[in-house]
């Protein structure tokens, strides 16, 4: 059997070409508004003889993707020979080393860790949890876990990137492929191995270009996505104008009640704070008319509305009182919440000289 | 009235006097006083006088002087000797002195760790008060536990920052050690491993510990590393022999303990037979009440030992009433046993701590190093199945100054009758010996793949002692590991330490799953050896007091449906238990020629029987449909020569096989460390390997953890004891405390067996070994 250690590929790849939506280049440049910071960026993906982690899972094949000379340069180190782990990790961590910043699909808890491990096992203090890193699953998971039912990277090549796989070698069966490569010394089968990890780089490099897409232009998204998880990424990116455009284009058409229910909270709190009375009270007006949500819950935003808000207790007394006969449910939190603004707002009302107070609820109230 | 007074009145008292088997007086022992060693921390020194401690007993003394000295120790001490100190004050004061040094704590159980990391952390507290003020700075030595309750969050501070971690067996194999990398600040400074309750790690789980033992050794080479180890023991039989073979290194034993004792007083009681035909005595139960009830009344600090979590419910009952009878709170009587929350248990320790609680009744969950102060008397209902936990039980009460007493109160069975009638046995015979076998082929394989998946192994690395080429050969045939020509690597996707459980030889289960409800649950597991005679198809299984139909059992996928029933009977299976000798590792001739090797076990499941609760009468049976299994393990075996056997019948020849075995089997715990259901017995009229009548008793672990050979070598012992034990029964043609009830052996088979035993017994002098036994 050939001992020749590890070795290294380079496959070069032209910035023009079009891997699913756009072209590398523009991935690149778009892909800029996520992050991470820095001028040379490199995109890495892993392949391991295991998924469980721990001291004896193998990284047998390292990709890095990397822009060199107006190139999307894709370096993958293999071990061809266990005995020479050592060896092809110093290689590993001098370009590592060359570069400013990593962006990963679930890097940080899978292929970095890992090779944190490896480096350690061979005895070189590599130190990756200092690195600039950017991983990308946490946007995938927000943008478009609820449209596409999950978010793996075939899933994202499917319904967002528009990446067609030719010929692939399903994740799970790579370990033994390459257990199969130990034991016969036979480099053939291991073919689709590279190309599935170069696919995954390039792929990689369109999910960080498209989620910068998303993120630059949320006003002229061309592709499905999760309103209210954009509008949550938009509004930790410092951007709240544009993340309320999301939140409202949410709002239309949702009906699911948690989803509903999570999103007129995050409207109505930027409403509170641009003090927007009107609209806050057409949220919850609209609320309690489209049915979605149960009555209770929208009846209760709309007394605090008209209690803190609009400065009317009386008023919002009759819609407590009303929440209070719709609750349905067995959650006693809710109940004992609203008797509590009931009490008050009978203080107030009885305090402010009004005068009687409705002791049943007044169902005839306009709103 | 007082202890004393009640004493008396029970030894003057005929009816009670003449079931005392043995009244025996321990004196009361000074303490012996060692000054703090000259080398020791000076703040550590401040600290332990701040709490109270002036000076060390000399065993606590010898302890730190041997563990400064750099050797590896081990400590043997009885309950409430101040055990804790010994190992605590090694390691605060390497911390003290080297501030960055890590030390790794093993327990046994969880409730154990928690008691002691309480105390380390009470000591810890005063230490940072003492230093706060000094111009070194303020000492914060942070000590934590690891285990299954430890949330996530906290799990990266203390794998970072921890001084002193304390965890058990079970994490270091599956949590710690295949994730070495991220604990290298751990590894990296470790310089002490305390591993308590020594005793605890014996047969199977010992033989597993000492291979989670040796990964542990191997990582901290990795991480150049070198830590001294600490442990303590309860008296056991050989507590240097255990702990070196455990740890793998020589240790330093010190065992002269300079704790006092107040006088102890002693007593074996033997309720009256009420049956002499059967052999059976008064209820054991009743017996204990009646003699705490006197304790009771008299407000002195007792707690009752029964052997099982009902007899613990019964007795707690029973004392509850007597509390009430005595006009005392039936609040101050508690019942103590695994299966409560811990924080009951920690409220019943405090009580028994601070006298509010004044009776309990415990299983052996209580028996381990849990600080419940002390108490004036302990009453075993029933022997514990060991000299060892004997002692640790009666342990229970001692005060340092005050009288305190001790009682056993026997059961019918056969070690019971043993030990009562044969009080200077107990009295003489040190304690059992703890056994494990680290390289039983077994477990020793299951651990080289841990290994190799913490770390490469090169060709030339041993793992223990042993060499282990063979064994990875294997492995790499199942492609578990790839040889790259100087080292075998892990290549396989699963997380081995998952696999392997520490508390069990075979690591397959039979998972019992109750569809009564429209929801089906998961209610237990059994281990793949038992299911056949408790979960076979029509069974009762009894799960925490509810009876269980099976409905099916699904052998392949491992799964036994049940069914929530309450019916009047209970079912009883039969197994054919053949065995076959693979291969003979010594023997030696006589009226008893025996021998001990390598033996195969074949089980095979044949009927069962619906027995009436209580009556046991015979209400019906059924067949088993379940495949035959095959354990591969180690036995001793007896053959009877003709000059021995001389002209007995097939019929009465299978009777005094019976017997002979039923005699042996239940004499074997006295010598071994074990459980008698550890060892079972099989016989046969004509061997194919003997070409004799033989009588064997093999070990029901898989592999064997060194039994059979302990029964080989202590083979005139056993055969004097179980001469002793058949001599010494009333019966008169067998009962169950002694070669089997009548029904089993026959009308002859008590007065064969005891012919042979007495034939064997004269000749042992003449028997020579034809080939050596191999050394432990």
């Amino acid at each position: 059997m050939p001992r020749d250690g590890f070795d290294v590929r380079r496959q070069f790849w032209g910035l023009n070409l079009t891997h699913g939506r756009m072209p590398l280049g523009d991935a690149v440049e778009r892909g800029r508004v996520v992050g991470p910071d820095g001028g040379a960026i490199g995109w890495l993906d892993t392949e391991t003889t295991g998924l469980a982690g721990g001291t004896g899972t193998y990284v047998f094949l390292v990709g890095i993707g990397a822009i060199e000379d107006r190139m999307f340069v894709v370096t993958q180190y293999f071990l061809a020979d266990l005995a020479a782990e050592a060896e092809m990790l110093r290689a590993v961590g001098d370009h590592l080393r060359r570069l400013d910043a990593l962006v990963t699909f679930n890097g940080a808890r899978f292929d970095l860790p890992l090779l944190q491990t490896r480096f350690l096992l061979s005895r070189q203090r590599e130190y990756l949890d200092d690195r600039p890193h950017l991983d990308l699953i946490t946007y995938a998971r927000r943008l478009w876990h609820r449209p596409l039912g999950g978010y793996s990277l075939a899933l994202l090549e499917q319904g967002v990137l528009q990446v067609e796989r030719g010929l692939d070698v399903p994740g799970w069966l790579i370990p033994s492929l390459y257990v199969q490569y130990l034991r016969s010394g036979d480099r053939m089968p291991l073919e689709p191995v590279f190309s599935h990890n170069e696919q995954d780089l390039l792929s990689l490099l369109a999910l960080h270009g498209t989620t910068g897409e998303t993120l630059a232009q949320p006003d002229a998204v061309p592709i499905i996505v999760d309103w209210f998880g954009l509008g949550r990424l938009l509004e930790q990116r410092g951007d709240p104008d544009a993340a309320l455009r999301c939140y409202e284009t949410s709002l239309t058409g949702e009906s699911e009640a948690r989803a509903r229910w999570r999103t007129a909270l995050a409207l109505a709190r930027h409403y509170r704070r641009r003090a927007e009375r009107d609209r806050l009270l057409a949220l919850w007006q609209g609320e309690l008319a489209s049915g979605v949500l149960p009555a209770w819950q929208a009846l209760e935003r709309l007394a605090m509305v008209w209690e803190w808000q609009l400065g009317d207790p009386r008023r919002a007394l009759a819609l407590a009182e009303r929440a209070l006969a719709q609750l349905d449910g067995t959650d006693p939190r809710p109940q004992r919440r609203l008797l509590q603004r009931r009490e008050r707002l009978l203080h107030r009302v009885t305090r402010s000289g009004s005068a009687r107070i409705p002791v049943a609820p007044a169902r005839t109230i306009p709103l | 009235m007082t202890l004393d007074q009640i004493l008396d009145s029970l030894r003057t008292n005929p009816d009670i006097a003449s079931r005392i088997t043995v009244w025996h007086e321990i004196p009361p022992r000074p303490a012996r006083w060692a000054p703090f060693p000259p080398g020791i921390d000076p703040r550590l020194t401040q600290t332990l006088r701040l709490r109270g401690i002036d000076t060390l007993y000399t065993h606590q003394a010898e302890a730190y002087d041997a563990a400064a000295g750099g050797g590896d120790v081990v400590v043997v001490t009885p309950t409430a000797s101040g055990k804790t100190l010994c190992y605590n004050l090694p390691v605060l004061d390497r911390v003290l002195k080297e501030p960055g040094s890590r030390a790794l704590y093993l327990f046994p159980t969880k409730a154990l760790s928690a008691d002691q990391v309480d105390e380390l952390q009470q000591l810890v507290r005063t230490l940072a008060q003492v230093t706060a003020g000094q111009a070194d700075g303020s000492v914060d030595i942070k000590t934590f536990t690891y285990d299954g309750d430890t949330p996530a969050s906290a799990r990266r501070a203390i794998r970072a920052a921890g001084h002193v971690v304390v965890t058990n067996p079970d994490m270091l194999h599956t949590a710690i050690l295949p994730h070495h990398t991220k604990w290298l600040r751990l590894f990296e400074n470790l310089r002490y491993v305390v591993i308590d309750e020594l005793h605890q790690y014996r047969g199977v789980f010992g033989s597993h510990v000492a291979n989670v033992l040796r990964r542990l050794w191997r990582i901290c080479r990795f991480y150049g590393s070198a830590p001294q180890v600490i442990c303590t023991s309860a008296t056991i039989g050989n507590p240097q022999e255990h702990a070196e073979r455990l740890i793998g290194r020589p240790v330093t034993l010190i065992d002269r303990n300079g704790a006092p004792s107040g006088a102890k007083v002693i007593a074996f009681i033997n309720p009256r037979v009420v049956n002499r035909e059967l052999g059976i005595r008064r209820d054991t139960l009743l017996e204990v009440r009646d003699l705490a009830s006197e304790f009771i009344r008299n407000r002195v600090a007792t707690i009752v030992f029964a052997r099982s979590r009902l007899a613990t419910e019964l007795l707690t009952t029973y004392m509850r009433d007597l509390a009430r009878q005595h006009g005392r709170d039936a609040e101050t009587v508690r019942g103590y046993r695994a299966g409560y929350l811990p924080s009951e248990r920690r409220e019943i320790e405090r009580g028994l701590r601070e006298g509010t609680v004044q009776a309990v009744a415990a299983t052996n969950a209580l028996e381990l190093g849990i600080d419940i102060g002390q108490l004036s008397a302990a009453i075993l209902a029933g022997y514990p199945g060991t000299i060892a936990s004997t002692w640790q039980q009666l342990g229970r009460a001692g005060r340092t100054t005050d009288l305190s007493a001790g009682f056993l109160v026997a059961t019918s069975d056969p070690l019971d009758q043993y030990i009562v009638s044969h009080p200077a046995y107990f009295f003489e015979q040190a304690a059992e010996q703890a056994l494990i076998n680290p390289d039983n082929l077994l477990v020793l394989a299951s651990h080289l793949k841990c290994a190799v998946f913490e770390l490469p192994l090169p060709h030339d690395e041993s793992f223990g002692p042993t060499t282990v080429a063979d064994i990875m050969r294997h492995l790499q045939e199942q492609r578990i590991v790839h040889d790259d020509g100087a080292r075998w690597h892990y290549i396989a996707e699963a997380f081995p330490a998952e696999e392997i459980s520490l508390r069990a030889a075979s690591t397959e289960n039979v998972v019992i799953i109750d569809v009564t409800d429209p929801q089906p649950q998961v209610i237990g597991e059994v281990d793949l050896p038992s299911a056949p005679s408790l979960v076979h198809d029509d069974a009762i299984y009894i799960h925490l007091g509810q009876q269980y139909h099976v409905e099916r059992l699904d052998w392949e996928e491992r799964k036994a449906y049940v069914r929530r029933v309450d019916v009047d009977y209970y079912t009883d299976a039969e197994i054919a238990v053949r065995i076959a000798v693979l291969n003979e590792a010594a023997a030696a001739r006589g009226a008893l020629a025996r021998a001990h090797g390598e033996v195969a076990v074949t089980y095979r499941p044949t009927i069962f029987k619906k027995l009436k609760l209580y009556t046991q009468e015979n209400v019906g049976w059924g067949k088993i449909n379940l495949p035959e299994s095959t354990i591969h393990t180690t036995a001793a075996w007896f053959a009877l020569p003709p000059e021995t056997t001389g002209g007995m019948n097939t019929d009465r020849l299978q009777g005094a096989l019976a017997a002979l075995s039923h005699a042996l089997l239940n004499v074997a715990p006295l010598y071994l460390m074990c459980d008698p259901h550890d060892l079972g017995r099989v016989f046969e009229v004509r061997s194919p390997h003997t070409g004799l009548p033989t009588v064997y008793l093999y070990e029901r672990a898989p592999g064997g953890v060194g039994l059979a050979e302990r029964l080989f070598r202590f083979h005139d012992y056993l055969i004097r004891t179980a001469a002793g034990l058949v001599e010494s029964c009333g019966c008169t043609a067998g009962c169950p405390s002694c070669v089997g009830p009548v029904l089993e052996v026959g009308s002859t088979g008590r007065q064969d067996c005891l012919s042979i035993l007495r034939a064997a017994q004269r000749d042992l002098a003449a028997a020579a070994p034809i080939h050596a036994v191999p050394a432990p």
